[in-house]
């Protein structure tokens, strides 16, 4: 063991985290060396932790990074020598990234696998459902697949720990010309920010097989739209987006409306109440997944087909439905793109997303942009608040499920949102929650609107419009609002309940507040104290502390309290 | 040299033996690769022939040699020790002195000898120990965070020790993993680990605490003391303080010479090795962090203990505490702020910098067990912290979990119970002139501090009170009692009395009983629900006040206590209350049609209804999945292994019944 280098700011650990400390004064170098090869799992305030796994060593070695650079950054910056397990393992592991290739077959339509060895294709070969996959045997490292199994052969592959190289190409599509426009539709200076730019750059590459398929991961508020729009661009072909819902395919039509110089009849929308098919066309996750019947066809995954596209974006693409991954297994050929604010998926399907989107392609912390000032800069407050004396009783010999619903709906956070309301009375503020009942009851309380997943679509765009357009301060929504709703004027978000002790859930909620604004942004936790909710509290607001987000604990009684009093004086 | 010798040039036929004809053993010896090309072309036991030599000092007559190589090769039958010596003889690299039958080395031969043995333990980089205080400290929190409990025959689980090394695998290699249950066990001899009253063992972080203050070096040689079974732990060390801190030595040459060095005593040193055939006393050696494992064969020695001292003087504050409650812990924190996070944290992972998280459980539990308040323990975190210190939302959650702590206490006491009525009066008396503090749960029914019992059994004694020597468990007080007497009060029934009209009449007319008896009917019936400053409220009252109280127990089992009684329009509109709130509660279940209940609603339902002294139908979920009607009068709710239930007296065979609560689907009320 090698004395430590105290100024060095990387510590490896045995099991594959770094952590990187802020403070040093050779942060930034090592910082960029690390995050080619490394995934930012945590940025707290002080110490990051990052995290070298397969994927995001696969993901380095696909943009070119090599096991020597990889160690050599390590070595350089770290406190401490490396655990020797670590440096074998990222060799092993990155030398596996393209030791097995997809190229197209030069005398056929079909593809070629090409291997390093004789012995290595031998190997997957026995593996009966790759084995299933080879057509025929050209040579010792060389086997014809059908173009319809690229995508199986690949999710296969990495199942044996061998991630395909994919030089296969990509079909073109029908060609579309779509300029960006430099004022928008508003009159509106437009243009791509500097990271914007270079996330469509690093996804596109100029056109070579190495790019066109991979995901962009950008906070909310970062502008992901605008980003996708920007590959669209680029690529100058037919696309087809895949959004999470109707309000969110509507916003990406405005928006590209907005920001190219494509008309509305270029630009078609897919869902269940229109079915247009246009060289841009937006269609839905929900009519992609209908069916008749439980084990019926997916009537809808015609649309896949029904054009020739050049690109597939995946808006959400951490939500992206697995019937959906199905198909786009068989969508290899195209080129697709990946948006989301975070590749945390609770199905653990992040090597789906590896293999048959792409790997990750860009990525930059949250608080970063905050410091650029492009998303607003914001906070977290969680505020406890006891249950009333009468249902302490009955909540201590409720049944645990009962137990967590009496904390959630905790009558007195009826009163602090009414106050925080009041308080916030001149800004957007958004009442978040997952009990209709409770929702309810505080939508007649505060005497604002309600919208919730049993709302109509035109009731939810015609409330959206009026949140959009600032008539409507204040607005209570259920769960429905977690994704893809764009309310650019939200300032401030009272969540009063939420699901078990969720991270993206947390994420997401704040995700609303983080578009660009004047002044900060609040995000405030109603919790019951001393309750099971405030254990799951904990869960959720560590994926936001681990971001950077400093949380401010608050006593509810008092603050009812104070207000008391200040009322009282005035 | 003196003396003849057998060959009849011992230098010359060295230097031949190395491949020089001119007999300059010197030169010889000088040749980059002389000595080991010879000693390649020697066989294993003619190797061990002349290290034993040159570690005996290059000289020594015949039998000691023979001794030193049948030990060194284990050969009791002497085939391979005498082969040895004849072919180091042979190679020309032994000499034989005739005259007093020994064997030599020449001076040179035998220092390029001691050479070579001394670069066989190079000194590699300044090794860490295996356990080092890094190590030990997660380890201790290891043991913190497992629940660690004891097998009948005193051992440790082998599930919950696989669990401790799964935690510290980062830090203690495969190879080194036999050490954990060995350290567990020493963390148990040094008192550090003591099971509680659940056999689950608990750290004892007072002990830890006091440990930890000592300077390294006595930490590691307190840890060699106790752990070392064989005696032989000291004399090793002892031996490797003769190398500097990085030397990489074979574990068999220690061993090798930690024998002669006994053996030179008169002592025979037996090695004694643990199930796996490893020497123990190597083992206490890396436990105690003196020596390092290097691969399967050598040992290296650990940097020097001596340097702990003065970490453990040094500043301490370089832990990072996050909002999350984690805290990094790099290696190089001081052993006392190890002890102490073991106490207040559970351990999430350990490496180079370990990962500790704030534990409410553990930071009550050490609050509890001599912390002085939780303002003490942010005092000592804070000056854990590195800068910036301890995050303001840490600070909060700490407080929070303070303020609920010491709300339920258990204690222990001594419980006096006395069955004939006649006598109660007098066991109270008897043990209120022993002077010896007690309370009085119920008539007959006394709890005291155990630390008197011999003394309040003595009093009784002379009293005429026959007292069990042996204080019986509280269960086969319960197993003796059961079933239970029907809490109400059966001998009013027999007075057949009018509660409602009792109120209303003067309490010096009628049927009501005198004041004692009512006051302790009513303490025995609500000792449990309201407790002491309850019952002793009850002394106050008068006699009218406590015929009200039994009336309202009577008719609505309800006790409004002290304050109500004294202000009786008050009580009265709370009973109202409660009717209404019943009323409410019951309305629905009057019908020809039963009506279904969760868990909840199904207790709430049946205690209004035990209130109200009525009987209900209640269907039943069986086991097999069918349903059971039954029709009961609901007395009490007892919760029994943390299901609940209801006591009840059913119609069909007037005998009592115990149903699960979670068993009840649907309810109706007969009248």
């Amino acid at each position: 063991m090698t004395v430590p280098r105290p100024d060095n700011p990387l510590i490896v650990q045995g099991d594959r985290s770094v952590l990187l400390e802020v403070h040093s004064p050779r942060y930034e170098e090592a910082r960029d060396g690390l995050c080619r090869f490394a995934e930012l799992e945590k940025s707290p305030e002080h110490v990051h932790t990052y995290r070298i796994t397969p994927l995001s060593l696969w993901n380095a070695a696909a943009a070119g990074l090599t096991a020597d650079e990889a160690l050599h950054t390590l070595s350089e910056y770290s406190k401490y020598e490396l655990p020797d397990h670590v440096g074998v393992e990222l060799q092993e592991t990155i030398d596996a990234y393209g030791r097995a290739r997809l190229l197209p077959h030069p005398d056929s339509g079909e593809l070629l696998l090409e291997v390093d060895d004789e012995a290595l294709l031998a190997r997957v070969m026995t593996d009966r459902k790759v084995g299933k996959l080879v057509r025929e045997r050209l040579d010792p490292v060389r086997a014809r697949i059908a173009s319809a199994d690229r995508g199986e052969l690949k999710r296969e592959m990495m199942r044996l720990n061998l991630p395909v190289e994919d030089l296969a190409g990509f079909v073109e599509g029908e060609p579309l010309d779509i300029p960006l426009r430099e004022t928008t539709l508003e009159g509106r200076p437009f243009g791509l920010r500097d990271y914007q730019r270079e996330a469509v750059a690093v996804f596109h590459q100029e056109g070579r097989p190495t790019g066109g398929a991979g995901v962009i991961v950008l906070p909310c508020g970062a502008g992901k739209t605008i980003v996708g729009i920007g590959v669209m661009a680029a690529v100058g072909r037919t696309c087809l987006v895949l959004a999470t819902g109707v309000t969110s395919a509507r916003q990406w039509i405005r928006e590209i409306l907005d920001k190219t110089e494509l008309t509305e009849e270029q630009v078609g929308e897919y869902s269940g109440d229109t079915k247009e098919l246009k060289p841009v066309t937006v269609a839905t996750y929900q009519v992609l997944t209908w069916r008749k019947s439980k084990k019926g066809p997916f009537p809808h995954f015609e649309v896949f087909n029904r054009r020739d596209w050049g690109l597939i974006v995946h808006d959400e693409v951490h939500l992206l439905p697995a019937p959906v991954f199905r198909v786009t297994a068989d969508l290899q050929s195209r080129r697709r793109l990946g948006l989301t604010a975070t590749l945390v998926r609770e199905d653990g399907h992040e090597s789906d997303v590896f293999t048959l989107i792409g790997p990750k392609r860009y990525d930059v912390p949250w608080k970063e942009l905050e410091r650029q000032g492009f998303i607003a800069e914001a906070e977290c407050q969680e505020i406890r608040i006891a249950l009333p004396g009468d249902m302490r009783l009955a909540a201590a010999t409720a049944e645990p499920r009962q137990r967590l619903r009496m904390a959630s709906e905790n009558p007195a956070k009826g009163d602090l949102v009414e106050l925080l309301a009041k308080r916030h009375r001149d800004d957007s503020v958004l009442v978040i929650g997952q009990y209709l009942d409770q929702l309810q009851e505080l939508s007649e309380r505060l005497d604002a609107p309600l919208l919730t997943g049993r709302t109509p679509q035109p009731e939810r765009d015609v409330l959206y419009d009026r949140f959009r357009s600032g008539e409507l301060k204040l607005l209570v929504v259920s769960k429905v609002a977690n994704f893809a709703v764009d309310l650019p004027d939200a300032r401030i978000a009272i969540q009063v309940s939420g699901t078990f002790g969720s991270r993206q859930e947390e994420a997401q909620r704040l995700g609303r507040l983080l578009r660009p604004k004047d002044g900060r942004a609040v995000l405030y936790s109603l919790v019951t104290k001393d309750s099971v909710e405030q254990d799951h509290a904990m869960n959720r607001r560590r994926f936001l502390a681990e971001q950077g987000y400093g949380y401010v604990l608050t006593d509810g009684a008092e603050l009812l309290e104070s207000a008391a009093e200040e009322k009282a004086v005035s | 040299m003196s003396g003849d010798v057998f060959r009849y040039d011992a230098r010359s036929a060295a230097a031949a033996a190395l491949g020089r004809k001119d007999g300059d053993l010197g030169a010889a010896l000088a040749e980059p690769d002389g000595l080991q090309e010879a000693w390649e072309r020697l066989s294993q036991s003619a190797r061990a022939a002349l290290v034993a030599l040159a570690e005996l000092g290059g000289e020594t007559n015949t039998s000691v040699l023979e001794d030193e190589l049948t030990l060194e090769l284990d050969d009791t039958l002497g085939d391979r020790v005498e082969a040895g010596i004849d072919d180091a003889w042979q190679s020309g690299l032994l000499a034989r002195r005739l005259d007093d039958d020994a064997y030599y080395l020449e001076p040179e031969l035998h220092q390029a000898l001691l050479d070579r043995l001394k670069a066989e333990d190079e000194v590699g980089s300044l090794g860490t120990a295996t356990i080092d205080d890094h190590c030990l400290g997660a380890l201790l929190a290891a043991a913190a965070t497992i629940p660690l409990r004891l097998t009948r025959g005193g051992n440790l689980y082998k599930k919950e020790t696989d669990q401790v090394s799964a935690l510290v695998r980062s830090l203690l290699p495969k190879s080194q993993r036999h050490l954990i249950p060995h350290a567990l066990s020493l963390f148990q001899k040094m008192g550090w680990l003591r099971p509680d009253d659940a056999d689950r063992l608990r750290l004892d972080g007072v002990a830890m605490q006091r440990w930890a203050e000592q300077p390294g070096s006595l930490r590691r040689r307190r840890l060699l003391e106790i752990d070392d079974t064989t005696g032989r732990a000291p004399a090793l060390f002892g031996l490797l303080e003769r190398w500097p801190a990085g030397a990489r030595i074979p574990a068999a040459k220690l061993q090798r010479l930690h024998r002669r060095a006994w053996s030179r005593n008169g002592i025979e040193a037996e090695v004694e090795h643990d199930e796996h055939g490893r020497d123990l006393a190597l083992t206490s050696l890396l436990l105690a962090g003196l020596v390092t494992q290097d691969g399967d064969e050598r040992v290296s020695v650990a940097a020097q203990p001596e340097d702990d001292a003065a970490a453990n003087d040094g500043p301490v504050a370089a832990l990072r505490f996050q909002v999350d409650l984690t805290v990094l812990v790099p290696r190089g924190t001081s052993f006392p702020a190890l002890v102490e996070l073991a106490r207040w944290c559970r351990l999430e992972s350990a490496d180079v910098v370990s990962r500790y998280v704030l534990s409410r459980e553990r930071v009550l539990e050490s609050l509890e067990d001599g912390d002085d308040d939780i303002e003490s323990v942010i005092q000592r975190l804070q000056g854990l912290a590195a800068a910036p210190g301890l995050p303001e939302l840490v600070v909060q959650e700490l407080r929070g979990w303070a303020d609920r702590f010491d709300e339920v206490s258990a204690h222990e006491g001594l419980i006096l119970r006395c069955q004939p009525d006649d006598r109660r009066e007098e066991l109270e008396a008897v043990v209120a002139r022993t002077g010896v503090p007690f309370d009085r749960l119920a008539p007959g029914l006394l709890v005291l501090d155990p630390a008197h019992h011999g003394e309040v059994r003595a009093a009784l004694d002379q009293a005429g009170f026959q007292v069990r020597r042996q204080p019986r468990r509280l269960a086969e007080v319960h197993e003796i009692t059961a079933p239970p007497a029907p809490p109400q009060f059966p001998e009013y029934d027999d007075l057949d009395l009018d509660w409602d009209q009792a109120a209303t009449e003067s309490p010096a007319t009628g049927a009501a009983p005198p004041p004692g008896i009512l006051r302790d009917r009513l303490a025995d019936k609500y000792r449990r629900e309201f407790g002491r400053r309850t019952l002793e409220a009850l002394d106050e009252l008068t006699h009218d006040e406590l015929i009200r109280l039994e009336r309202r127990g009577r008719t609505r089992g309800f006790l409004s206590g002290r304050e109500s009684l004294g202000r009786a329009d008050d009580a009265v509109e709370v009973e109202e209350t409660v009717d209404d709130e019943d009323d409410e509660e019951l309305a629905e279940f009057g019908g020809d049609q039963s009506v279904a209940v969760s868990p909840s609603r199904a207790r709430r339902v049946l205690q209004a209804a035990a209130r109200r002294g009525q009987t209900w139908e209640v269907h039943l979920l069986t086991e097999g999945g069918g349903v059971e009607t039954l029709e009961i009068c609901p007395l009490d709710f007892p919760t029994v292994a943390e299901v609940d239930y209801v006591r009840g007296r059913e119609v069909a065979t007037k005998k009592e019944r115990l149903v699960g609560l979670d068993q009840v689907h649907r309810l109706r009320r007969i009248q």
